[in-house]
């Protein structure tokens, strides 16, 4: 505003008495303008002009200061009008005061008297100005707040937990939609209502009330069962600026599905541990047979013995790297290094691997690879697809009694390619199948007690196929043999070419 | 040795088997075995043993239990004395009545079985 120079507008239908006045405020650095009368000024202030003070006479043609007075404050209420009057007219101009000019000047006057008055306006306009700005800023300052206040009632409405504010005398002052949903009674009373009636539970009024009477601020924690729900309760103190306990906030969350995953984690481990432990008390079984001598001796009996501990001993190491493996799937600790890699290479890799041991058991292997051109290549960790392959081969002869076949078949369709592996060995039925890649699941029957196993190889591969996108296809009978088929995306597929 | 007494080892752990087999025969016990519930009910009525040693937990973890239910509801093998073996800490009296239909056992032992008390087992309820 200071930058501004002052605009006044003299009304005047004396030229004289328009010009004497002009030259008094220009002189003094105001920027002044003209009209002749109240019509004419009035006109400028429609057309947008801005005035700081206007100064009128009061007898005018068209339209005298009364009448522009009232016409100025209806475009422009903080307009300042300044009434110029002879002695005859001066109750006219105490009338004009009282309808909102702010003073009068009577006739003659020295330009001092002049200037004295429209400094009294301007400094009132400035007043004016500044009191509107002050209430303006109040004014959306409280819509800010009102504002920000319906946000938090929205946004603790919007919470999944439930939300819970209790005062010092025990009463509940504040609950969100989420707890109207966990505890329905609290729903209908009215606020605020003692925690006894609403919070149907003694263990959240007890927690509430520790917080509220506690000599300094705690938070309290605890698990509430409510329903089929298991919730966590954190209850806090509310502090009021100065440190003192206003009353105490608790906040409701649905552990349940947590609850249930550390159930089924616990329930893993005590399985892990029975499958170490068996294996294990039998493994200590045999080497005290041999080394306590209690059955006797017999050279080639404690051999035997001590080559099945040792056989015994190594599955278990496969199952703990295994597990470790399949933890690591689990955690996200285990990232495929996914490459352009020919199944038809790793396949023949891991057939050639697996010679001796189909020799040892008198199972014939052989391999059938597809034209070069039908397989294509395949966006896969090399090292996973190795280890794909390498369990569906040893399951094949492992359970395909001596005499039998593997045959072991890679092909492809452009979008997959794939590896066959198939035996003439024991087989399944269709109920042992829709088991078969469950954590530590083995067929039992008086075959497989005989073959060393985890229940833990199909469980891997199932896992590192679903990693590839890939998909495995199982097809078996009981004494006819079985059938595992897995196929893996290949590069143009996989990257949508 | 024409009076030697006959025992049936029922487990789905065939070195396990081995293990008590090794004991049992070295103090002149002749062994059959079988590592399934089906299995050992087939071996019993054919071999007619004298003793039974069972474990519990086989492919399901009732299998055991129904076996011992199954011997005991058939006439030929109703009579011969059953040892069961179990991996749970199980607090159940040792003793139970034939025909109760929840362990129709005659002997509870804590797995794993120490050599001495399996012979020390086999023999008390033979005589
Ligand atoms: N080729 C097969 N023929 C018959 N049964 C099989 C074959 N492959 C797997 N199985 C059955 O599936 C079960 C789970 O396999 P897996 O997870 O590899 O564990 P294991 O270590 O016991 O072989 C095996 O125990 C076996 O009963």
């Amino acid at each position: 505003m200071a930058d501004r120079r002052n605009r006044i507008l003299v009304v005047d239908d004396e030229v004289g008495m328009r010009e004497g006045c002009r030259r008094i405020l220009a002189a003094e650095g105001y920027d002044v303008e003209t009209a002749d009368d109240g019509m004419a000024a009035l006109e400028r202030f429609r057309a947008g002009e801005g005035f700081d003070v206007v100064i009128s006479d009061l007898k005018m043609p068209r339209m005298g200061g009364m009448d522009l007075v009232q016409a100025l404050h209806e475009v422009d209420e903080d307009a300042l009008l300044l009434v110029i009057t002879a002695y005859a007219t001066i109750d006219t101009a105490v009338d004009a005061t009282k309808r909102g000019a702010y003073g009068y000047i009577p006739k003659p006057f020295t330009p001092d008297e002049l200037l004295l008055h429209v400094r009294n306006g301007l400094e009132k306009r400035a007043l004016r100005i500044e009191a509107k700005a002050l209430r303006e800023e109040r004014e959306s300052r409280l819509l800010e707040v009102a504002f920000e206040r319906s946000k938090s009632t929205t946004i603790l409405h919007c919470m999944t937990d439930g939300v819970l504010v209790v005062n010092r005398e025990g009463h509940i002052v504040l609950r969100n939609a989420a707890l109207s949903r966990i505890m329905p009674s609290c729903t209908g009373q009215p606020l605020p209502t003692p925690v006894e009636n609403a919070a149907e539970l003694p263990e959240i009024v007890s927690l509430v009330m520790e917080v509220v009477q506690a000599d300094a601020p705690i938070i309290a924690s605890r698990e509430i069962v409510i329903g089929p729900c298991t919730y966590m309760v954190n209850a806090a103190p509310v502090l009021e600026p100065g440190g003192e306990t206003l009353g105490a906030v608790a906040v409701l969350r649905d552990i349940t599905a947590l609850k249930k995953l550390e159930i089924a984690k616990s329930m893993f481990v005590s399985m892990v541990a029975h499958e170490l432990k068996s294996p294990l008390a039998t493994i200590e079984s045999s080497l005290n047979i041999v080394l306590s001598g209690i059955a006797g001796e017999d050279p080639e009996r404690d051999r035997q013995m001590i080559q099945r501990a040792l056989l015994r001993s190594r599955t278990l190491r496969t199952l703990v790297s295994d597990l470790l493996n399949l933890t690591a799937i689990e955690t996200g600790n285990f990232s495929l290094k996914r490459q352009h890699a020919d199944l038809s290479t790793i396949v023949t890799e891991v057939v050639d691997a697996s010679a001796e041991r189909s020799q040892e058991r008198n199972v014939t292997l052989q391999i059938e690879c597809a034209a070069p051109t039908q397989i294509e290549p395949i966006l896969a960790d090399p090292n996973a697809v190795r280890s794909i392959v390498t369990n569906l081969v040893d399951n094949a002869i492992k359970y395909t009694p001596e005499g039998g076949h593997v045959n072991v078949r890679v092909d492809g369709n452009g979008l997959y390619a794939r590896v066959v592996v198939k035996d003439d060995g024991i087989g399944m039925s269709p109920a042992e199948r829709d088991h078969i890649f469950d954590e530590f699941y083995r067929v039992k029957n008086d075959y497989t007690a005989h073959v060393p196993g985890t229940g833990l190889g199909l469980t891997l591969v199932r896992r590192l196929v679903d990693m590839h996108q890939g998909r495995i296809d199982v097809d078996s009978s009981p004494g006819k043999g079985s059938s595992f088929a897995v196929s893996f995306p290949t590069v143009a597929y996989a990257t949508g070419l | 040795m024409s009076d030697a007494k006959k025992v049936l080892l029922v487990d789905d752990d065939v070195d396990l088997v081995a293990v008590n087999r090794a004991v049992l025969e070295s103090r002149g016990y002749s062994i059959v075995s079988a590592h399934s519930g089906p299995a050992g009910l087939v071996k019993a009525r054919a071999e007619k043993p004298d003793v039974i040693v069972l474990d519990v937990m086989m492919g399901t973890n009732s299998e055991g239990f129904d076996l011992a239910r199954a011997l005991r509801k058939d006439d030929t093998t109703r009579h011969i004395p059953l040892i069961m073996v179990t991996a749970i800490h199980a607090t159940v009296p040792f003793r139970y009545e034939p025909d109760t239909n929840y362990l129709p056992v005659d002997r509870f032992l804590e797995k794993p079985v120490a050599p001495e008390v399996l012979l020390n087992e086999v023999l008390a309820v033979l005589t």
